[in-house]
């Protein structure tokens, strides 16, 4: 039998992948296993005009808002969770630098279902009564075909590309996330191009006994690399490193500081390990932050 | 007895727990985490959590921690799902389900704002997102609303964004069923400063309790729209035994103040968090 040919690839490599204008859907929750050194990647590759299509946004896409990677943003939560409002995002929203489009978390699972399905939306009438439907002119409102009731068609996306960081996996990208799973199984599984970062790679056989969420034939690449999700944690190898997320809010406070910051700790290095080395030393942080 | 605005908060959340109710709990809402266990170890022992971050359900509590939230929402979950299903499967349940919202406005009528402050296409203030209160807030039998720093920028008479749906503008049952509204609306507003209910015909807040170290005055001084004070009385302070097992199982941290805390004072908070949550 012919083996499939290899999947593993760089970092650098695998971020080639993301191509301008794409949309782009970063998996994990909140600060919980996001792609955040997939994120630092982008800026080196100054990719531009993405569209994110999170369900949750969080350091990793305030991230890329501040290197100017992002034209528009599809999420239902976009905050630094219990640190805060996410300040690249406020900043560009306020200063009408991104266009927001305002989703829920069940606009989300609709539109990935849709997908998923194949059908072109799923409906919903949990959207009306509210002022969603004023700033969402691509709901369509219609009539059930088998009754009287009015339902909201939820359109289907279909993102370009998903990026799933998982704590371990299989060189052919069959992967174990032991919970907090976000819409992760359903992105591997409607995207275009699905990239897994992993903190480790490990045999098959080592993991055939145990649940898998993510299935290796819906995946494309699988880049190892350690502390990939850092400083938002990797159940259940790493938790947050909330030293490094106040040395992050600190960084990105103002515009001014996050240029210097992007400059000197992201674009000025080669790797994530030497990002990594060079940011455990920022001790600064913010003395008020909302 | 020595207590603060978060504890007296904290106990009121719990009040107002059943036994056997399921537990939803949001982002960052350390208050409700607190008042859920404290619920759970007094007077609620077969009540369930279900979390929407950790997209789990867990039916034993643990101390909270910022940093390993996850080994109390992940290893001693009895499920895991994944948001999708999580929000068509937990969510749409027709169970008695419980969750509180904190909003950055809330109107008379118990509608909530999470999305901007200002006009929309010029937000002078971007917040987070409408997260998943259009369509719980039209779910749930009943919800509850948490204001950790009442005054009249977080009262309001209007709006400036409508995502969480409350009474609307005073609207019947019935003419909420006509609307598509399943669920049954707010139930309670709790704040740093008293307990609001619902008027059962206007649908307009009313002031059930001010907390002692608070009083109408202030109340009235700290919301932007009209409200009825009849029959109000004093919130029962913090008992003993509420006192003694929150501070010392349920959030021997105190993460539970993160929420009334000033932003100015957030930094140096989490400096001294740092040396505790190891």
């Amino acid at each position: 039998m012919k083996k499939e040919k290899g999947k593993l690839c760089t970092l650098k490599e695998a971020a080639e992948l993301v191509k301008e204008g794409d949309i782009l859907s970063l998996g994990g929750m909140t600060l919980y296993r996001r792609p955040m050194a997939f994120a630092l990647q982008l800026a080196r590759n100054k990719i531009k005009n993405l569209t994110l299509f999170n369900l949750t946004s969080s350091i990793e896409s305030d991230f890329l808002v501040g290197a100017g990677c992002v034209k528009r943003v599809r999420t239902c939560y976009f905050g630094m969770e219990f640190l805060g409002l996410a300040p690249n995002f406020r900043r560009a929203a306020e200063s009408l630098k991104i266009e927001v489009i305002e989703e829920t978390e069940l606009t989300i699972a609709l539109a990935l279902q849709a997908a998923l399905m194949d059908v072109s939306f799923l409906p919903t009438r949990k959207l009306f009564n509210t002022d969603i439907l004023k700033v969402r002119e691509d709901l369509e409102i219609f009539k059930s075909p088998i009754g009287d009731e009015k339902l909201i068609a939820v359109r289907a996306v279909r993102p370009d590309v998903a990026v799933i960081h998982v704590p371990v996996c299989s060189e052919e990208g069959y992967a174990q996330i032991p919970g907090n799973l976000g819409v992760d199984k359903e992105l591997s599984r409607c995207a275009k191009k699905v990239i897994l970062t992993t903190e480790k790679i490990v045999s098959t056989k080592e993991l055939s006994k145990k649940r898998v969420e993510i299935f290796g034939f819906n995946v494309d690449c699988v880049v190892e690399l350690e502390k990939g999700a850092h400083p938002t944690s990797c159940y259940p190898l790493y938790a947050l490193d909330l030293r490094n997320l106040l040395a992050y809010m600190y960084v990105s406070s103002e515009e001014q500081l996050f240029e210097s910051f992007l400059k000197e700790y992201v674009l000025g290095v080669e790797s994530h390990r030497e990002y990594l080395e060079k940011i455990s030393k920022i001790q600064k942080m913010v003395e008020g932050f909302r | 007895m020595n207590y603060t605005p978060d504890e007296i908060m904290v106990c009121c959340i719990s009040r107002e727990i059943q036994d056997y109710d399921v537990l939803i709990q949001g982002i960052s809402t350390p208050l409700v985490a607190s008042g859920y266990m404290l619920a759970k170890k007094l007077h609620a022992p077969n009540s369930v959590f279900g979390f929407a971050v950790g997209n789990s359900v867990v039916l034993e509590p643990a101390p909270l921690s910022l940093r390993y939230f996850e080994d109390y929402s992940l290893k001693k979950a009895i499920h895991t799902f994944s948001f999708v299903e999580f929000i068509t499967q937990v969510l749409s349940s027709q169970k008695r389900l419980v969750e509180f919202f904190r909003p950055a406005q809330v109107d008379a009528y118990g509608n909530m704002n999470t999305v901007v402050i200002g006009d929309y296409k010029r937000p002078k203030i971007r917040l987070p997102g409408a997260a998943g209160l259009p369509e719980v807030t039209q779910t749930y039998h009943e919800y509850f609303i948490y204001v950790p720093r009442q005054d009249e920028r977080v009262f309001v008479e209007n709006l400036d964004f409508l995502n969480g749906v409350g009474f609307l503008s005073g609207q019947s049952i019935e003419e909420r069923r006509k609307l598509g509204i399943k669920g049954g609306g707010p139930k309670r507003v709790v704040t740093d400063l008293g307990v609001f209910g619902f008027d059962d015909k206007t649908k307009r807040m009313k002031l059930l309790t001010v907390h002692p170290h608070s009083s109408v005055e202030e109340i009235l001084e700290k919301t932007g729209f009209e409200f009825s004070v009849e029959g109000v009385r004093k919130t029962k302070p913090p008992t003993e035994k509420e006192l003694k097992v929150l501070r010392e199982e349920v959030d021997p941290l105190g993460l539970r103040e993160l929420e009334t805390i000033p932003s100015f004072k957030r930094a140096s908070f989490f400096m001294e968090l740092l040396e505790k949550d190891v």
